[in-house]
């Protein structure tokens, strides 16, 4: 059929320029971040469960990428982690290039809409680095360290607003054992936390 | 090859048309919106990268921009070819208004904006650093503008007012270098212009006199046919010296009579005339700045949820390339819609993972839409004026090396109180010409324009002090949408399914619900 035969050269470019993955080479890149990535880890160990995404995964002509950590925690807040990386897809490799950023968020209100999803109003927004991070690791997620003090008053409907941003991620978990520092309530979110 | 060519110009045509179908279901076109929301909410004035400086009783009842029309496009696109058939003019001027002035020569320039008494030259790395910044008082700070007003001499049922900006040395040579030009030298400048608007064949003709003394001829705008109830002209104008002006003309509805005691004065003699030269000394209100970004991405193609009703699409044979290469094998006997919508979903989203989480309000490149309205205005006391109002626009990718378009309606700006502004803008981009084919072989469809719709606000305390806010935050069902204010988060939506791309608006069915 000519119109699919003609423009073999625009398939061609097509088929140089787009580095098509697959799960495994996926999985793979984001799973060798346990050596690379030790702070992505951490979170997993503090929070109990996280998302590791890395953005456009996959998509040539990226400079860099963008790695994502990303936790959800006391019924009011997400602290995501990001930072760049380099991706070798022929290693399953990557390697750190930037420093990481923390983004802490505070949710103020949700509103679920007609249409089923959920809205969500911010208050605290906070952004601290990787050495306030090493601190705040080392003392099992005490904000106050960093000088944040965090309100004991979880939000209703935080656990459906989780899960409406969690469920188009591909679950990935960096640890083999959960070792290491825990939050108190860390532990018990893994028993009630239902990806679906 | 005929077949290929024409079908591309089918496909061209229905996605860089704009949307001409706002009145489905009774969803008011734009200028119907403003119309409605003038009665409620006091008067409507245009903010395309230009000033809104008049107090409240002077501004004229219903000064109004509508949707650009097609006309008007036509006439201004050989004015702006490079920039690509799908961008319309007035985005262009809006765009070019805003462009983010560089680092390096900004410091010579007199007219540039500047937050904290520093030059503008850091507005796109969210330096804003609070939703009030103020300026020091610095007059040189102060954007310049000149919105002047021109009447009909023989009539007094139309009327119009010529809001513009100079940018010198933006573009060495706009016809051939109009997007790729970095603003490396750019200078707004105010400037005086006489205009005269000519209800019979709809044409604005003046000259501009600028500050540093150049005449330069204004070419015709086109102002609109007479039956357009808001006849609005755009044209860019080469000033000669590497000068370029950009011209927004706003008509009031034809019919509405104003009585001569509300004619607008030329907002430039109400406040102190600055030469570059001048600055500090002067003594001039300061001027306030929020900055609002909303950003439309994709946070991942799953769920990817059920096409009801199943339809057809697209027959696969029609389907042009890369995408007979891209789909897996044995796309083409996948009957129902939903079973081709999980093969595409294969393509563009779990694999090739966008997973896209900004952070920020950054302009990088991590989202499918992202509008940034730059909103500066003065406080005397707790009365707010001098609102304008900048877009910035940009389109992320949607596949690799392939990038969405990105437009937008607004934004506009309605007086709600002596101290409070609402700016209203809607977001809103469609698929590339290239992926669009992959979409419809899903299944047909119209609902092609993806969206988010943000009323800002900005407001006077009674200290003075400028603040940011919002009344509301939409968008359309997919993707996801955050807003920004001044660098803060203040609202984000989660996504519903994939397949909500082929559930149309009731609103408007060019539109995703």
């Amino acid at each position: 059929m000519p119109i699919r035969v003609l423009p073999i050269t625009v398939i061609l470019a097509i088929a140089a320029c787009s580095n098509r993955t697959n799960m495994t080479e996926y999985r793979a890149v984001h799973l060798s971040a346990k050596q690379s990535l030790p702070i992505a880890v951490q979170m997993e160990e503090l929070f109990g469960d996280a998302d590791h995404f890395i953005t456009h995964f996959g998509f040539s002509g990226q400079k860099s990428n963008t790695w994502n950590t990303e936790v959800y925690f006391d019924g009011r807040y997400t602290l995501t982690m990001q930072v760049e990386i380099l991706i070798n897809y022929s290693k399953k490799a990557l390697v750190v290039s930037g420093n990481p950023k923390f983004y802490l968020h505070e949710v103020i209100k949700i509103d679920h809409l007609p249409d089923g999803r959920i809205q969500s109003k911010y208050g605290m927004n906070r952004e601290f680095t990787a050495e306030e991070w090493t601190k705040l690791y080392e003392n099992k997620g005490d904000f106050s360290v960093i000088g944040i003090e965090l309100r004991d008053d979880p939000l209703s409907g935080f656990d459906e607003y989780e899960q409406g941003w969690r469920s188009p991620r591909i679950p990935i978990s960096l640890l083999e054992k959960k070792t290491g520092p825990k939050r108190p309530d860390a532990t018990k979110k893994e028993q009630t936390t239902d990806r679906k | 090859m005929i077949r290929i060519s024409v079908w591309f110009a089918s496909i061209q045509h229905r996605l860089c048309a704009p949307p001409k179908h706002r009145k489905a279901a009774g969803f008011p076109t734009s200028a119907e919106r403003l119309e409605s929301l003038s009665t409620t909410s006091g008067q409507w004035a245009m903010l395309a990268g230009a000033a809104m400086s008049q107090p409240p009783s002077q501004i004229p009842a219903e000064v109004a921009k509508h949707s650009q029309t097609e006309s008007e496009s036509d006439a201004a696109l050989p004015q702006i070819g490079a920039y690509g058939k799908c961008i319309r003019i007035s985005q262009e001027l809006m765009s070019t208004v805003g462009v983010i002035p560089s680092d390096d020569d900004l410091s010579n320039d007199s007219g540039a904006r500047s937050v904290d008494g520093s030059r503008g030259d850091d507005r796109s790395a969210g330096s804003y650093s609070s939703g009030h910044t103020q300026s020091s008082g610095d007059s040189r700070s102060t954007p310049h503008h000149v919105a002047s007003t021109f009447s009909l001499d023989k009539s007094t049922d139309i009327r119009a007012t010529l809001f513009g900006n100079a940018l010198f040395d933006a573009f060495e040579d706009f016809s051939t270098q109009p997007k790729v030009a970095a603003p490396s030298r750019r200078q707004v400048r105010p400037f005086d212009d006489e205009s005269k608007v000519d209800r019979v064949n709809g044409t604005v003709t003046g000259t501009v006199n600028h500050d540093d003394g150049v005449m330069g001829p204004m070419s015709n705008l086109t102002a609109g046919s007479l039956n357009n109830p808001f006849p609005t002209a755009s044209t860019m104008v080469n000033l000669g010296m590497g000068g370029v002006a950009s011209f927004v003309g706003l008509g009031l509805p034809v019919g509405e009579q104003l009585a001569p005691a509300q004619s607008i004065e030329n907002l430039e003699t109400s406040r102190p005339r600055l030469s570059p030269a001048e600055g500090p000394d002067v003594d001039v209100i300061p001027t306030d700045f929020v900055k609002f970004v909303a950003k439309s991405f994709i946070n991942g193609v799953n769920p990817v949820g059920v096409i009801v009703p199943d339809r057809p699409g697209l027959p696969f044979p029609l389907l042009p390339p890369p995408w007979d290469y891209l789909l897996p094998v044995g796309a083409e006997y996948l009957f129902t819609a939903t079973a081709r919508l999980n093969a595409l979903a294969s393509v563009v989203g779990t694999i090739e993972a966008f997973n896209q989480n900004p952070q920020t309000d950054a302009m990088d490149q991590t989202y499918r839409l992202f509008s940034q309205i730059e909103a500066s205005f003065t406080c005397d006391g707790a009365n707010i004026g001098n609102v304008n109002a900048f877009p910035i626009l940009d389109g992320g990718n949607e596949l690799p090396l392939i990038k969405g378009t990105i437009d937008i309606n607004g934004p506009l700006a309605a007086r709600l109180d002596a101290s409070t502004f609402e700016i209203w803008w809607q977001g809103f981009g469609h698929p590339n010409p290239l992926v669009e084919p992959g979409m419809q072989w899903v299944a047909y469809r119209t609902s092609v324009n993806i969206w988010h719709e943000v009323r800002a606000t900005v407001y006077c305390d009674d200290q003075g002090t400028g603040h940011g806010g919002y009344l509301s935050f939409q968008g359309s069902q997919f993707p996801s949408h955050r807003l920004w204010i001044d660098g803060t988060k203040v609202d984000d939506i989660n996504q519903g399914s994939f397949s909500d791309l082929w559930t149309a608006s009731a609103f408007d069915w060019t539109f995703v619900a």
